[in-house]
């Protein structure tokens, strides 16, 4: 970025240099035209190297901006993830993986525009200052009593027009709900005759708009204009003061045509910084929740497991009852996040692709055997492991659904060799034979020697188990 | 497709006086910047000469003035243009409005009505940047490049035409490269953003399951390689952005490589004086700086574009038969009878759903409307509200016609309670007036009284309570309640409620729909019309009809 940065300016340098040259020693030593044909030539290279440092700019920092969105995004999954499903909880997951996407996407411009604006203006900058100054001292005061004045108006005049800023943001939203609003209550509208009226009250709101609205600009556009004219000031500036030193001989016309080629692009970085900025701060906003996250995960501890596994029969099949609400699930939450453990959570978790992919998953080695194996434990008899899931289990029905997760945790079971085996509501959808079936599954799974822990409300199977445990309330 | 073109430009397009005074300040203003240049360079040359500071002085006064005339006509230009702009929406606005509200209910999309809503909102926001980010910018260029190439032909035509060939394929070529690399980089990476999204939901939901089966390590592996995919995708189209960027600038140079060769050699040949040279060397990169303006608003075209055809077609949308307004001169009486007679009934370009309906409903009586989802039963609402008319057969109101009826005149008397009752964002009294705008605040007090409602916001602000903010809105049944209460303070001859029980609870449903019908009918004479997929609140109604396809 540094290279490009100090490549760019030299070859901008090098066109003024050139340009500069050629003018001066045609009109002012009558030199011939052969003689420039060398600077012509330094232009033209300037000119491609100039255009080459553009591409690679714009190549890398969209390279720079993607690797850093691409390092947050893994920051921030690995903050969830670290945060629990307790935290997840209290958000919407919805939320969540909208930050997770064009949250961090309106980060781009910040990282591959701004940012590297930014460094570019901070080089670039300091270098035309020393040079115009070397070359002619009145020029380079001038340029570096403006240029300060750039950002400084930029700051005090964003920092003035904050809070109305803000007020016009906030009412543009507002004036748009409002609108939406009057469209989504057309019927209403139209049944108690005040359509008419609304018409005059969309025109009144939108007027009224414009007009609080246009009193901010006056004021915040302020900001664009003194940048604006300090630019163009100090060059005028710079023009008229070599012009008339020029007349008593003081200053070389080369110099004077160097400067005056130079000196708008000394502005130019700080203009474009100013262009910029705009998108880059909605970025910056749009990426706070995603930065408070990875902080609050930073700061929170894991929290050790809170089960209480020993008052379950090991080896044998255990079967937790009580009313609805009263924690059983959360027990069950807890102990599976002991390691050794296979376990089938109430909402099934099941993904768009075949069965098989649902009973296996994203593993590099699939068991043929115990894939076969946990689809008969599992009575999963009526779909063939090819079969599509669809999204959300939307091509299966709600038994099959309630037999692929049980197989997948079977399959699990038995490739992990798990300890224990936790069920939460396994027979729920399913009819009297298989659910027979599944409950054997179970009772050979506990004859192993794994402890089996389901929840169930269903007679049939809570008369299959070695223990009932009565939950009362586990919270 | 020209057609098309104008129908674009022409829905934003303000025709505002300050909209002409804030592209004539944008002309002049790329004007300016490039006088600015060109007077500088010649300011220079001519006093490289070192003639009396007096020749010189119009120079100085041209430098000053052009360059104060860069900075304020940009402010001009930003504030007339603005202003043109929101001048335009609030014109637009009422007009979608009034366009549909023909419309609505029956026309407007079923259940994504709320997003194609909120869709069109948006919309409209974007049409103001058609004056603002892309014939500003783009008028400016133009006009800068063809000033410019008529000054430099007057002087010397050979340089010109290197300027209006390497402008004209700045406009042709760089300008929409990077636009066009843009789009489809948004096109080609869609599929995979979509993708990420479905990948980090099914994470979020599953991460407790997926780590105790192990998978988690692989399925965050599966997200690292979609990421990485659409990374790849970024830099491969900034590449193409890239391309665009850098031809620009390159053809910036050869401009002025161009206009300086053929400046160089007419001034040693003696066909042109020397003291020009430095305007043929310096004013092509004046111009090109102007130009690098639009360079944003071949893009924003697009996204204007866009939003611009899903409004006009709305605008353009016919409005069919069915949702015709009464064009009748008749004024209507009290109701006595409302009358469907083997009638025909349907939403706009859809089958109909009910082929030959006959119900009859007189003063002070009751009826209920009921059959499964599908059948038709809001459909028929609508009829009777006069917001859908028949296909065939006949709707007679106290035995005439219902079209010979002035509309209004119909709206007055037949009330429609929609099934979500639209409860604005505003306060209580907001929301009543809508129903009667000269009502006082006693009368309205009386009204939420009878609905039951008196004290539901006497712990809030009362009349005052803010409604519609999202954790204050009321539950179902309340709005229900607020919405009769609505219908109530107008005062209709005739209430039709549809699904008023579709959000409250089973065992709430039965004792609400009793109260709504007590309520409703302490006016003598009205009549109510109840639409329910419920059989059993039939028992409430003194008739029942079944519908069904």
């Amino acid at each position: 970025m540094v290279a490009l940065a100090i490549g760019s300016t030299v070859a901008t340098v090098v066109i003024a240099w050139n340009l500069a040259l050629i003018v001066s020693s045609i009109f002012i030593r009558g030199a011939s035209f052969e003689t420039i044909s060398q600077s012509l030539i330094f232009v033209l290279l300037a000119g491609i190297a100039k255009a080459g440092f553009i591409w690679l700019q714009e190549l890398l920092g969209a390279r720079a901006a993607s690797s850093v969105i691409l390092e947050l995004r893994a920051k921030l999954l690995g903050a969830v993830q670290k945060l629990g499903s307790n935290w997840l909880d209290q958000r919407s997951i919805a939320e969540v993986s909208t930050l997770g996407t064009s949250g961090l996407s309106a980060l781009e411009p910040y990282f591959a525009k701004y940012l590297p604006q930014l460094v570019y203006t901070g080089i670039v900058t300091p270098i035309f200052i020393v040079l115009i100054w070397s070359q002619d001292f009145a020029s380079g005061i001038t340029v570096l009593v403006t240029i300060p004045l750039i950002p400084m108006f930029m700051v005090l005049i964003g920092w003035a027009t904050r809070s109305v800023q803000q007020k016009q943001l906030d009412s543009l939203v507002a004036l748009s709900q409002h609108f939406l609003e009057v469209l989504r209550g057309l019927t209403t509208l139209r049944v108690f005759g005040r359509a008419k009226a609304q018409v005059q009250t969309i025109e009144a709101v939108s007027e009224e708009y414009r007009v609080r609205t246009m009193t901010v600009l006056r004021v915040s556009f302020l900001s664009g204009f003194a940048l604006e004219l300090a630019a163009s000031l100090s060059v005028a500036l710079i023009a008229v003061s070599i012009g008339l030193r020029l007349v008593d001989g003081q200053i070389a016309l080369f110099t004077g045509l160097f400067i005056l080629i130079l000196a708008p692009e000394a502005y130019l970085p700080l203009r474009q910084v100013g262009v910029q900025f705009h998108a880059a701060a909605e970025g910056v906003t749009a990426s706070k929740a995603v930065l408070d996250i990875l902080d609050e995960a930073a700061a929170s501890k894991a929290k050790p497991a809170e089960a209480d596994s020993t008052q379950y029969l090991a080896g044998a099949l255990n079967v937790l009852v009580g009313p609805s609400g009263v924690g059983k699930s959360t027990m069950m939450r807890e102990l599976a996040k002991q390691s050794n453990v296979a376990w089938m959570p109430q909402s099934l978790g099941l993904v768009a692709g075949t069965v098989a992919e649902n009973i296996h998953g994203p593993v590099d080695h699939v068991n043929d055997e115990h894939l076969q194996t946990a689809k008969k434990l599992a009575a999963l008899d009526d779909i063939a492991l090819d079969a599509q899931v669809g999204e959300s289990a939307s091509q299966v029905s709600g038994g099959q659904a309630q037999r692929i997760a049980i197989s997948r945790t079977f399959y699990a079971a038995l490739t992990n060799r798990s300890r224990w085996l936790l069920l939460d509501e396994p027979i729920s959808a399913l009819d009297a034979d298989r659910a027979g079936l599944v409950i054997d599954s179970l009772k050979g799974f506990a004859a192993d020697g794994v402890t089996v822990v389901a929840i169930t409300h269903q007679q049939q199977l809570i008369s299959a188990a070695a223990k009932v445990i009565e939950v009362q309330n586990a919270k | 497709m020209q057609n098309n073109l104008r129908n674009r430009i022409s829905l934003a397009w303000p025709k505002t006086r300050s909209f002409r005074l804030g592209l004539a300040s944008s002309l002049l203003q790329g004007f300016s910047a490039v006088a600015l240049l060109a007077t500088s360079a010649w300011l220079i040359s001519r006093a490289a000469e070192q003639p009396p500071v007096m020749y010189l002085m119009v120079a100085v006064v041209g430098v000053r003035g052009f360059a104060l005339g860069r900075a304020a006509f940009r402010y001009g230009e930003r504030i007339s243009l603005h202003d043109s702009a929101f001048r335009m929406l609030a014109a637009l606005r009422p007009r979608i409005f009034e366009k549909l509200l023909p419309f609505s209910p029956a026309g407007l999309a079923g259940n994504k009505r709320a997003e194609v809503l909120s869709k069109l909102t948006s919309d409209v926001d974007e049409l103001q940047n058609l004056p603002l980010r892309v014939i500003s910018p783009l008028a400016q260029s133009l006009f800068v490049s063809v000033l410019t190439v008529i000054g430099m032909s007057l002087l010397l035509p050979s340089a010109a035409l290197v300027l209006a060939a390497t402008l004209l394929i700045a406009f042709v070529v760089a300008l929409p490269a990077s636009a066009l690399a843009s789009k489809r980089a948004d096109d080609s990476m869609a599929s995979t953003k979509a993708q990420l999204n479905v990948q980090l939901i099914e994470i979020l939901e599953n991460q407790e399951l997926w780590h105790s089966l192990g998978w988690l390590q692989h399925k965050t592996k599966a997200i690292a390689a979609t990421d990485l995919a659409l990374s790849k995708a970024v830099t491969r189209n900034s590449f193409a952005i890239g391309f665009g960027q850098a031809l620009f600038s390159l053809l910036a140079t050869l401009a002025t490589l161009g206009t300086t060769f053929f400046g160089a050699q007419a001034v040693s040949e003696g066909q042109q004086p020397g003291v020009l040279l430095a305007l043929f060397a310096l004013v092509p990169m004046a111009v090109f700086d102007v130009l690098s303006a639009s360079q944003a608003s071949i893009s924003a075209w697009q996204k204007y574009a866009q939003s611009a055809d899903r409004v006009n077609q709305l605008l353009e949308r016919k409005l069919p038969e069915e949702l015709a307004e009464a064009a009748g001169q008749l004024e209507l009486g009290p109701i006595e009878t409302l009358q469907l007679k083997n009638a025909e009934i349907g939403y706009p370009n859809a089958p109909s759903t009910v082929s030959n309906l006959d119900l009859q409903i007189s003063q002070g009586e009751t009826l209920l409307i009921h059959g499964v989802s599908g059948a038709g039963k809001t459909t028929a609402a609508l009829t009777l509200a006069n917001l859908l008319n028949v296909r065939s057969g006949e709707y007679l109101i106290n035995g005439v016609p219902a079209d010979e009826f002035a509309a209004h005149e119909i709206r007055n008397r037949i009330g429609y309670l929609e099934q979500n009752p639209t409860i604005f964002k505003g306060t209580v009294r907001a929301n009543l007036l809508v129903a009667k705008p000269e009502a006082e605040d006693v009368e309205l007090e009386l009204v939420l009284h009878t609905v039951g409602m008196s004290g539901t916001f006497k712990n809030r602000e009362g009349l005052d309570t803010q409604l519609g903010e999202r954790g204050v809105l009321i539950s179902g049944g309340e709005a229900q309640r607020l919405a009769l209460a609505r219908a109530l303070l107008k005062g209709f001859d005739v209430l039709i409620l549809d699904e008023p029980t579709a959000n409250v609870d089973q065992e709430m449903a039965f004792e609400l729909v009793s109260d709504l019908l007590q309520i409703a009918k302490r006016q003598t004479g009205r009549a109510v019309i109840l639409i329910t997929h419920d059989e059993q609140l039939g028992k409430l109604t003194q008739k029942s009809i079944a519908i069904s396809r």
